[in-house]
């Protein structure tokens, strides 16, 4: 990896911020709703909209309200939420442990259950195990993931009682009771990307063990499974690795609606708040941070490349 | 015969014994201090200083935390608070206060009447606090001794008193600032322990509350739980003690659960189908009457809120039984009249229009439904457009950029409060009512303070809104609350907000 390609990388990810920045800056101006009005509600006595849309600072010229955004960004506050009046980081801070652990316990769950599903359903292609891989993947890429997490909660919140239908206990008071409160809704969010990996990983399985070096390996008399899960996997994992970088994105925005159903206390329930409140600095400083987010691990899954395939870094 | 009649005569004796007991069993239990409850709250408050938030989520929990000089019982009365005694000049201009001896703030600090003097000076900071031009009208304040606060005014007002009773105007300790917002500090039954953002807010017991035994429970704790399945469902399998506002079509379930018992609060709400009279053909009276015979009130009552309500004929909530007149026989469901009164302004074969409704409320839109199925019977012609909660206050409350919406208020304790809204070019006044009769009445009765005078002011009022069909009346929905069976003492105030420390726990 080259410094000049490094420094390539970093460019190109300022210039995105920024875009991203300002086309979410000006969007929130064009949707209607007023966040100063959104404080009044509609039963405030009548005068003092102006005045409060004054205090907020929502009535300055537009260039005025993004610069002075933008030096908060600098300070590292990402801005000064207008309903919370403290630093959006700080906010972001707080949440942060309960997204992290719901979407990284879900990509857990997704390829524990697809990887392996995957692989086998290539090795016994048009048996009912392939079959039953297959049908699993269907219906869990058409489930819901809100849907899969209240039929959850009904069967083993209210009918056994075995788990919390929801809240959120931090790992450092007790790891037994923090995982209790994940499962459901870290199953709710994994299966939907454990579908996508099944059928990933099926076609891909599939492709690798048609290549003249499968054939090589086996003829050289290796086990089968040491052909399969060495040779097989470590080259059908490329696109596998792709799809679940790309399905980040579709990770967080999941854990947006889990965590509202599982009542979990989370960077999602703060993006909810954030655009029903109309409060444009949280907005903005969220889009800001979850859009550094995403690139970063799409920059760490193109590492990873180099990494399953060494051929890859070399060029 | 006589076999039957024996049988009657025993079934007789049997019900008869049964009585008492049927009697014992509804009647609470002794009060009983110590255990703690789980409270369900679906929105997370923004903060808990409350002078700074506009929200109930707040009110919900720091009117617990904090006193005010005077406070309101279920009825809506004014009653003591920190203030045990207070005195209004003859000429309206001046208040004072006796303030109760021996209070002290959480941290320690005795209460004093220069925290009510710093109070009274936070709430009114223009920008800052969203009710602060409620307290516009305070001229001076002045502390002549520790208990003794004297507060002058501009003008004459004869809500000014009630405007003391809100949750907003709550006395914090002297010099208390910003950290009010996430540390609140007051004089109330309980006390902040803990707030972990978008999980739970727990209150601990204020052991030295000067409402002796007070409160009940050591510890009340505020779960957030968004979503409204969740929230019943939490309920349900023992996780939470109390949910309130209950979606109506949930009752016979949560009826059914073991453990649970619901129970209804009539509350200080209305509900209407506003209508913009600025634009046409609203304009035309005619029309806005048409509306009303149109309206079958009872079936979108029935139909929306499964009858958790009462009809309300004009601006004026029955809870607010001092003032309040029933008017609702004036505009009767009649589809015929309705046509004939669209015939008469032109419109005999009705018109099309779009009906404006609010998504987060379901009962505004399940009414807006019903509303515009019926319209159609009489040839009105109702698209349905439901806005997301910021898009309807940007076009309907802010801009007027309307013709018909179907909307809630929440009412105030002080009629005038309420009533005000419909006032000329007044900004809350939406519906663009003008009625120079209208203004002067609300003047008249903001500033006498002399009871019957107002009291007859007030109700020309109510029967202008009617009248002037200024909007279609529909009702004052119930509130609807779920909670384990050993929770007594739970009421509700005709105010944003509620205070738990009457609540106790049977069992445990």
């Amino acid at each position: 990896m080259s410094g000049r390609y490094l420094a390539g990388r970093v460019a190109s990810l300022c210039v995105t911020l920024l875009v991203v920045s300002v086309i979410t800056f000006l969007l929130l101006r064009i949707i209607p709703g007023d966040p100063a009005q959104l404080i009044l509600g509609a039963d405030s006595p009548g005068d003092s909209l102006r005045e409060l849309q004054h205090e907020l600072g929502t009535d300055r010229p537009l260039p005025a309200q993004y610069v002075s955004w933008m030096g908060s960004v600098l300070r590292g506050e990402l801005g000064v939420s207008l309903r919370h009046k403290r630093p959006v980081i700080d906010l972001i801070v707080e949440r942060l442990p309960v997204t992290l652990s719901l979407a990284g316990l879900a990509l857990l769950i997704a390829m524990a259950i697809g990887l392996p599903l995957g692989v086998e359903a290539a090795r016994r292609r048009n048996t009912m195990a392939d079959y039953g891989a297959l049908a699993f993947s269907e219906i869990g890429q058409s489930v819901p993931s809100f849907w899969l997490g209240i039929l959850m909660i009904l069967a083993f919140s209210l009918q056994l009682g075995w788990l919390p239908s929801g809240g959120f206990i931090p790992w450092s008071e007790s790891l037994w009771q923090a995982a209790r409160h994940l499962v459901m809704p870290s199953v709710a969010l994994g299966l939907v990307l454990a579908a996508t990996i099944v059928r990933m990983e099926r076609s891909s399985v599939l492709e690798v063990l048609a290549e003249d070096y499968m054939r090589t390996a086996r003829a050289k008399g290796l086990a089968e499974r040491h052909v399969i899960y060495r040779h097989a996997l470590a080259n059908a994992l490329i696109p596998t690795v792709t799809i679940v970088g790309l399905q980040v994105g579709t990770l967080l925005g999941g854990a947006i609606i889990v965590e509202q159903i599982f009542s979990l206390p989370g960077l999602g329930r703060l993006v909810l708040f954030a655009v029903f409140n109309r409060d444009w600095p949280l907005i903005q400083g969220l889009v800001f941070f979850l859009a550094t987010l995403t690139i970063a691990l799409n920059f760490l899954v193109d590492l990873s490349y180099a990494w399953l395939d060494p051929r890859i870094g070399r060029g | 015969m006589k076999t039957r009649a024996r049988i009657w005569l025993i079934a007789m004796v049997a019900v008869a014994m049964l009585l008492p007991v049927i009697a014992w069993a509804q009647s609470a239990p002794a009060p009983k201090a110590g255990g703690s409850l789980r409270f369900a709250t679906p929105a997370d408050p923004d903060g808990l200083d409350p002078h700074r938030s506009p929200a109930d989520s707040t009110f919900n929990i720091t009117m617990n935390i904090f006193d005010t000089l005077v406070a309101t019982n279920s009825k809506g009365e004014i009653v003591p608070g920190l203030a045990t005694k207070w005195y209004i000049s003859t000429d309206g201009l001046v208040y004072s206060f006796t303030l109760r001896p021996g209070v002290t703030f959480h941290n320690g600090k005795a209460f004093t009447s220069a925290d009510v003097k710093y109070s009274l000076q936070r709430m009114s900071e223009k920008g800052k606090s969203p009710h602060a031009a409620d307290y516009a009208i305070l001229d001076s304040v002045t502390a002549p001794d520790p208990l003794t606060i004297r507060l002058a005014l501009k003008r004459p007002s004869a809500r000014f008193l009630s405007d003391l009773a809100y949750g907003w105007a709550a006395m914090v300790p002297e010099g208390a600032g910003d950290e009010l917002r996430q540390k609140p500090v007051g004089t109330g039954p309980f006390r902040f322990v803990e707030w972990v953002p978008d999980s739970h807010i727990k209150l601990a017991k204020n052991a030295k509350y000067f409402v002796a035994g007070r409160p009940y429970l050591d510890e009340l704790t505020y779960r957030v739980v968004p979503d409204e399945t969740a929230r019943l469902t939490a309920l349900k399998a023992g996780e939470l003690d109390v949910a309130d506002r209950v979606p109506p079509q949930n009752v016979a379930d949560l009826k059914k659960t073991a453990g649970l018992k619901v129970e209804t609060f009539s509350r200080n709400t209305l509900s209407e189908v506003a209508i913009n009279e600025e634009t046409k053909p609203f304009t035309d009276l005619r029309v806005r009457r048409a509306l009303f015979h149109a309206t079958d009130r009872k079936a979108v009552l029935e139909g929306a809120v499964f009858g958790y309500g009462r009809l309300i004929g004009s601006f004026m909530p029955p809870i607010i039984s001092e003032f309040y007149v029933d008017l609702n026989g004036r505009y009767p469901y009649d589809p015929a009249k309705a046509k004939a009164l669209l015939a008469e302004a032109g419109f005999p074969n009705g018109f099309e229009t779009t009906l404006y409704l609010p998504q987060p409320y379901a009962e505004y839109v399940k009414s807006g439904e019903i509303v515009a199925s019926q319209w159609k019977k009489v040839g009105v012609n109702a698209k349905l457009v439901t806005l997301e909660w910021g898009a309807w206050l940007d076009r309907v409350y802010k801009k007027h950029d309307y013709g018909v919406t179907v909307i809630g208020h929440v009412g105030r304790l002080d009629p005038v409060t309420l009533l005000e809204r419909f006032k000329s070019k007044y900004n809350a006044n939406y519906f663009g009512y003008a009625n120079p009769v209208y203004d002067k009445l609300v003047e008249e009765a903001d500033t006498s303070h002399d009871k019957k005078a107002r009291k007859e002011a007030v109700v020309k009022m109510e029967r202008l809104l009617s009248e002037d069909a200024v909007c279609v009346w529909l009702f004052s929905i119930d509130g609807i609350v779920a909670m384990r069976q050993d929770v007594f003492g739970y009421s509700e105030l005709p105010i944003p907000g509620n205070r738990l420390m009457d609540v106790y726990r049977a069992g445990k």
